[in-house]
């Protein structure tokens, strides 16, 4: 009986992990592009700004990540933003990660995930300002490189792709399309220690 | 004299608050835009300054094109927004009913229930 459960749970840990999972935070930099035919490339400056992430991987390679960012940015065109002021953006994301080992020091991983962008513009005439929230899918790649033997610290960089999605009211399908949706474009590069 | 001043305080802060004035708020999640073509009889519809304005608050400003066209987006708010041309306007035609001249000829009251709004043409007085 005992030997009966010692291999069972040896058997669901392998089905459930195949390895010892391995848990990781991120701090990054950021920089952001709106690209694209929309109200946040042609109103807003380049973004950039900070972020931290928590991932677990946990089974063949694959994993599950958590991230925080935020990004700053000014009005490039008012007659397209509208007079607001220093809009950032708050992005909270889940995503599935795969990672796969080059060689010795480098790694790469991908990423690929959902989460919500909220973003908040100031105003010269009212104090709370002016907020649009938007739901987002997200894309990303990045090389690792282990700074010491151990693995435990590793610096990265790598591009990723948010696709922003709010659903606002206008009686104009052009209109709607145009200030309810935006790609944008990442480059983050930061350092991952390892547990 | 510090008593005095804090009752006045209150009673002061009790006066701006119940005195009914509406002020325009933004109203989030929601956006406003507004497109036109301006027509002047001797030709200078380039290059106006035209605004959205809701009460003190200013939305969006930007000017014509060559051929007198303007686009104008930005935040919704809770009262009536208006659009400005700096011109005496003489008349208008738009997508949507509701629209009003304002009775100075300075700018067009837009519907309350519209976030978006077209002009054919809005067409000014010289």
């Amino acid at each position: 009986m005992k030997k009966l459960i010692y291999s069972l749970s040896v058997a669901a840990s392998v089905i459930c992990y195949g390895q010892k999972p391995q848990f990781s935070v991120n701090i990054k930099g950021n920089v952001v592009f709106p690209t694209g035919n929309n109200f946040m490339a042609d109103g807003l400056k380049t973004f950039s700004g900070f972020g931290l992430g928590f991932q677990g991987i946990v089974f063949h390679n694959f994993g599950i990540g958590l991230e925080f960012n935020k990004f700053y940015t000014d009005v490039k065109d008012v007659s397209v933003f509208g007079a607001l002021k220093s809009p950032a953006l708050t992005d909270f994301s889940i995503s599935l990660l795969y990672q796969y080992p080059l060689n010795e020091n480098f790694k790469i991983e991908g990423q690929a995930g959902i989460g919500s962008l909220e973003m908040k513009s100031r105003s010269d005439y009212r104090s709370d300002g002016f907020k649009e929230t938007a739901k987002s899918v997200l894309l990303g790649a990045k090389v690792l490189y282990s700074l010491n033997e151990s693995k435990s610290v590793q610096v990265f960089a790598g591009p990723k792709v948010y696709f922003y999605s709010s659903d606002l009211d206008f009686e104009d399908e052009a209109v709607k399309k145009y200030y309810s949706n935006a790609t944008l474009f990442n480059i983050n590069a930061g350092i991952r220690f390892n547990f | 004299m510090k008593f005095l001043y804090i009752i006045n305080t209150i009673a002061f802060s009790f006066l701006m608050t119940s005195n009914g004035c509406e002020r325009a708020e933004y109203v989030d999640n929601s956006r406003i835009f507004v497109e036109g073509k301006i027509i002047s009889k001797n030709g200078t519809s380039a290059n106006l300054p035209v605004q959205l304005i809701n009460d003190d608050l200013l939305v969006s400003e930007g000017q014509s094109k060559s051929d007198g066209t303007f686009r104008l987006g930005g935040a919704a708010t809770t009262l009536v927004t208006s659009l400005f041309v700096n011109k005496k306007i003489e008349s208008f035609s738009a997508n949507t009913n509701g629209c009003t001249l304002n009775y100075d000829s300075l700018s067009i009251n837009l519907p309350a229930d519209r976030k978006y709004v077209k002009f054919d043409s809005i067409i000014l007085q010289e």
